[in-house]
């Protein structure tokens, strides 16, 4: 009997948890935003928790059901990294600034339907980008700037603050 | 009526013992898939999608947001070498080298896992590039609240914490899984109760 319990809540936790960063990103703002994760302004309860001091990280909420992903940054930075997560926080794809073309986001995520289209009548706009199929519905985005010390935070505010988040239907 | 009292007696214990365990199996600080190297523990699988349920469920109940394969992986340091806990009133020194990676940085988190506020005009978290190093590349990261030489990460308050090394773009996260990395070690200089 306690060993079935144990089971039940430890594959259940994930479904169920209150406090999960999907939680805490819903509270701190919506879907197709980068919102600052880490910073001030916000509360305890949509701040992501243990995160690290010296970087600086956005967040975006995307759902796949009404159209793909598309994230775009551009900047030289020392350091950045951008990790696509989905609902449950599992993480789907993770790059950083050195795997990445000409040192800029540019990354599609699309369902596998999508992927279809996009095979069919590639769009020009895209010929950059990394792409990534994935058949999760709703997800978060993560992008993590290293700012090592007060003299990066212009340009580290410049590249979050142009940061898109788009959904993108073809 | 005894069958009754008898399903009472399993279920209550069932239960709580069941969700005791697994209460006790998310805040292990070494738990399912963990790993340890000279006394850091990690959890390399945090956040994807192979891990075990044990470290999924730990994820989704802390909230965390565990690095990518290709961002890098966290360490945490909890006790000195003396098996006490590491406490913010004490003074400590780190020393060695880290594994290979493009980038490092050093911070201090309570027992919350909330960052632990800076001594006054001092530093909260050491970034690698701006640590001072020996010739031979190897460091001394002096942790505490009392000023000292070379690199100084500042601790205010008193209660637990814990050291989190951050490793970014790192070979140890590749699919070989970690090979022996080496850890620096931690010595306790000074610890007044």
């Amino acid at each position: 009997m306690a060993g079935i319990v144990h089971i039940s809540v430890i594959l259940l936790v994930p479904a169920l948890a209150s406090q999960d960063a999907w939680s805490k990103l819903i509270k701190a703002g919506p879907m197709w935003q980068f919102v600052r994760v880490n910073s001030n302004a916000l509360t305890r309860d949509s701040q992501l928790s243990a995160v690290d001091p010296l970087f600086q990280i956005a967040a975006c909420r995307y759902s796949l059901e009404s159209g793909s992903l598309s994230i775009r940054a551009y900047g030289d930075l020392p350091f950045w990294s951008v990790a696509v997560f989905d609902r449950y926080g599992e993480i789907i794809y993770s790059f950083n600034n050195r795997t990445a073309i000409n040192r800029d986001i540019n990354l599609l995520v699309v369902s596998p339907l999508q992927m279809l289209f996009l095979r069919q009548n590639p769009p020009e706009s895209i010929e950059q980008a990394i792409i990534v199929e994935t058949d999760i519905d709703q997800g978060f985005i993560l992008i993590r700037v290293l700012q090592s010390d007060p003299s990066w935070v212009p340009a580290v505010d410049n590249f979050l603050g142009e940061a898109s988040c788009e959904n993108l239907e073809f | 009526m005894r069958y009754y009292y008898n399903f009472a007696i399993i279920l209550v214990l069932g239960l709580a013992g069941g969700g005791f365990t697994a209460k006790w199996a998310l805040e292990a600080e070494d738990g399912f898939g963990s790993v340890k190297y000279n006394r850091w523990t990690s959890w390399p699988l945090a956040g994807s999608v192979d891990a075990d349920p044990y470290t999924k469920a730990r994820v989704a109940r802390d909230g965390s947001v565990p690095l990518g394969a290709a961002e890098g992986l966290t360490f945490f340091l909890l006790d000195d070498e003396k098996d006490q806990l590491l406490r913010r009133e004490c003074q400590y020194s780190l020393m060695g080298t880290t594994p290979p990676a493009r980038l490092w940085t050093l911070s201090v988190q309570d027992q919350d896992k909330q960052p632990i506020a800076a001594y006054e005009g001092g530093e909260n978290a050491i970034f690698s590039e701006s640590v001072l190093r020996a010739q031979d590349g190897t460091f001394v990261i002096n942790i505490g609240s009392q000023p000292a030489p070379m690199n100084w990460l500042t601790v205010a308050g008193t209660g637990p914490m814990r050291l989190v090394l951050r490793l970014y773009d790192t070979p140890v996260t590749s699919s070989s899984g970690l090979d022996r990395p080496a850890m620096p070690k931690l010595t306790v200089r000074d610890c007044k109760n």
